[in-house]
Formats: C-alpha cells, structure tokens, sequence
C-alpha cells in the first residue's frame, strides 16, 4: 500500500521532471542555432515549436515511470531498444537471393565462423527471428528460464560456471546422495516462492529510486548519440593507471566496441 | 574496451541483496582513488581481458554516451555510431551487438572488394 511519503515524493518527482524536461528542451535548442551559416535570429515560439523533435525527452518518460510505480522493466520509462545501422533487412537485401526470407549457407557465401555468430538460434539458417531482440522474440522467451539456472550454478556472478561451481551445485542439490533426482533439480533451478517471506525486500523505495534518479545511478539524464551521429572523443586511464586510451586514436583504423558498467 | 562508470546498486543506494550473497558490497566511490580501488576489484573478480577505463568523478563519458548504468555502442574507423545498445540492464544485449558488428565487417569487406575491382 502506498504510504502518504511515497505519494509526497512521487509528486516532487513529477514536478522536477518536468522542469529538467524543460533544460534538456532549450538545451537541445542549441546545437541547431549554432548550425545555420545565417546570423542567429530570435525564434518566433511556432518556430521553436516546430524545429522541437516530436519525441518526448527519455529523463520525462523515466520521471513518469518511476512517478508512476509499477516494475521496471524493458519497454518502460527509457529503456528502448537498442539501434542499429545493421539489421536483418539489411542482411536479407544482400544474401538473401532468393527471396523467401531465409539465407542459407550456400546463399551466405562469407565464412562459416560469421554465420554461426549472426545465427542466434543455431537452426542452420538465417531468419528475421534471429534478429529480433524485442520481448515479442520467442527465442529469448523460450532461453529466459536458461539465463535464470545459469545465474543459480554461476556462484560468483562472473558469467562463466567454472568445474569447481559446477561441483558444488551438485553437492549441494545432491544433499549428500551420490545422484540427483528431478525433484533435487527441481527445489535447486526453481525454488518454491516462500508465503510468508516479505516480497518488498528486493523492491527499492521510492526514495531510493529518487535518489538513484538524481545520482545517476538509475542512468544518466543525458540520451547519448544515436546511430549514424558522431561519437564523442575521450581520453580516459586504465584502472592500474598503465596506459591512457583515446577514441580518435582508432579513427582510421578498426571499428571500437565500447561498453559501459560498473561492478555492482 | 570497457568503461567504468558510477556504480549502480552501491550499499549507500540501491542496494541488491544479490550482490550481498556473494559478498559485494561496495559504497558509491566518493573520490577518484576509492573508484580506481573499486575498478580494480571489478576487473580482477571477473577476470577481464579487455582494458578497464575509468571514467572522471564528473561522469563526464558516461555522460556523454549515456553509458549509465551499462550499455554498449559500436563505433565505426571514421568515428559514427554504428550500434546503440538500450539502456542497461535490460537492454544490455551483448548478442545483439556482436550480430551489428559482424554485418560492419561484412560491408567493410564488401566495400574493399568493390574498391579493388
């Protein structure tokens, strides 16, 4: 039940959501003015309005989520899909030749080893399914149930079960038998929810998630750059202070995946 | 390459029990030294290959990619972003990703044919 603080603190939410929307809104006013070869000329306010992207600012969609309530989860408050200059419309327009929305191997004609990369369900062809990373897929419907007995062998989190948890996944569903039982797999892969444990453990309160909001912690306020946009230069030093990494030191030479994280 | 940035779910925070299971419990780093110390213990708990950058107290890249609390981009040689991952978690698709590069190396190696012929 929400207390009266919750309903307090979701109501500020709203109100300095909507004043940083209204930053991040002249903010992105900028850039287009400093664009134009000709003198900036004060916009008339229909102007200012139409040059408006017609997309709500994500800060505004995450503010309303979490004002809101309700789960997070992909497809709600700023969580989008990813975006992409390659997809399976692309592939199809150059290997699928003959039209029937598969590409074979034999269509495929590049090295066997990219093929298996791009055939996420490993069924020998290539199809738009594999392509698709909405929750609408099938295929992560069908695989979310292997992620979540993947992460109760895998005891330190590191997204690899090495023999030694492997061993003591069997030994401690084994219950000191020599051989596990259905049931053992069972009570281990998909333990009973306990009645009369307390659900709201795990849940963050609304202050929590406010706060998170104004660190950061939640994401950042800023959307980033989209596909076919410029990356922003940095320079950055490893962890053990070893080397310094810039982006442009790779402009020219090989494509960069960077990937952003933190160890919590 | 990998960047660290702000931690997500630090004990001062949004706390995970999950992570207490496993004995991580870590303050949000309130100076550069302590974060350092903090990306250090990451890259050697899980065993990381690729280089750890550490992002300025500011957030300044993490920022500027919206990079928080994880995502992934591709970026092209000429400097474009060629994939923009979802916001993390859950649009944190590491397969999606390696389908997106795959296909740039596919059109880079389709160009320089043409560009040879």
């Amino acid at each position: 039940m929400p207390s009266r603080s919750a309903c307090l603190i979701r109501g500020s939410l709203l109100i300095l959501v909507l004043s940083a929307a209204a930053r991040e809104v002249a903010g992105q006013e900028k850039p287009a003015a400093k664009k134009s070869a000709a003198p900036p000329r004060p916009l008339t306010y229909w102007q200012w309005l139409r040059q408006c992207p017609p997309r709500v600012p994500e800060i505004v969609e995450m503010g309303w989520a979490l004002a809101t309530g309700g789960d997070l989860e992909g497809g709600v408050g700023w969580f989008h899909p990813g975006q992409s200059r390659y997809g399976w419309d692309w592939l199809a327009a150059r290997y699928d030749t003959d039209h029937d929305g598969t590409i074979t191997r034999e269509e495929f004609k590049s090295p066997a080893e990219l093929f298996d990369r791009l055939d996420r369900d490993g069924d020998g062809v290539l199809t738009a399914e594999d392509f698709d990373w909405s929750s609408a897929s099938t295929f992560l419907k069908e695989s979310r149930p292997i992620g979540k007995w993947f992460r109760a062998i895998d005891a330190n989190s590191n997204g690899r079960i090495s023999q030694h948890e492997w061993q003591e996944f069997f030994t401690k569903a084994s219950k000191g038998k020599s051989y596990l039982t259905p049931e053992d797999l069972r009570l281990m892969l998909q333990p009973p929810e306990k009645k009369d444990d307390k659900k709201s453990d795990d849940e963050p309160s609304p202050l929590v998630l406010l706060k998170g909001f104004a660190t950061g912690e939640l994401g950042s306020i800023h959307e980033g750059p989209a596909v076919g946009e410029k990356a922003p230069e940095f320079a950055l030093r490893t962890q053990d202070g070893d080397r310094e990494y810039r982006l442009s030191q790779y402009r020219g030479r090989k494509p960069v995946v960077l990937i952003f994280g933190s160890f919590t | 390459m990998s960047i660290y940035v702000r931690e997500a779910h630090p004990t001062n925070g949004w706390r995970e029990p999950g992570n207490d299971k496993v004995g991580i419990s870590i303050l949000q780093p309130a100076n550069k030294t302590d974060r350092v110390a903090v990306a250090k213990q990451c890259c050697s708990t899980l065993e990381m290959t690729m280089p750890l950058l550490v992002d300025e107290m500011n957030d300044r890249v993490g920022h500027a990619y919206s990079g928080m609390p994880d995502r992934i981009f591709i970026i092209d040689e000429n400097g474009q972003v060629i994939y923009k991952g979802g916001r993390g978690p859950f649009g944190f698709k590491p397969r999606e990703m390696e389908q997106s590069l795959v296909m740039l190396l596919l059109d880079q190696d389709a160009a320089s044919r043409r560009a040879g012929k």
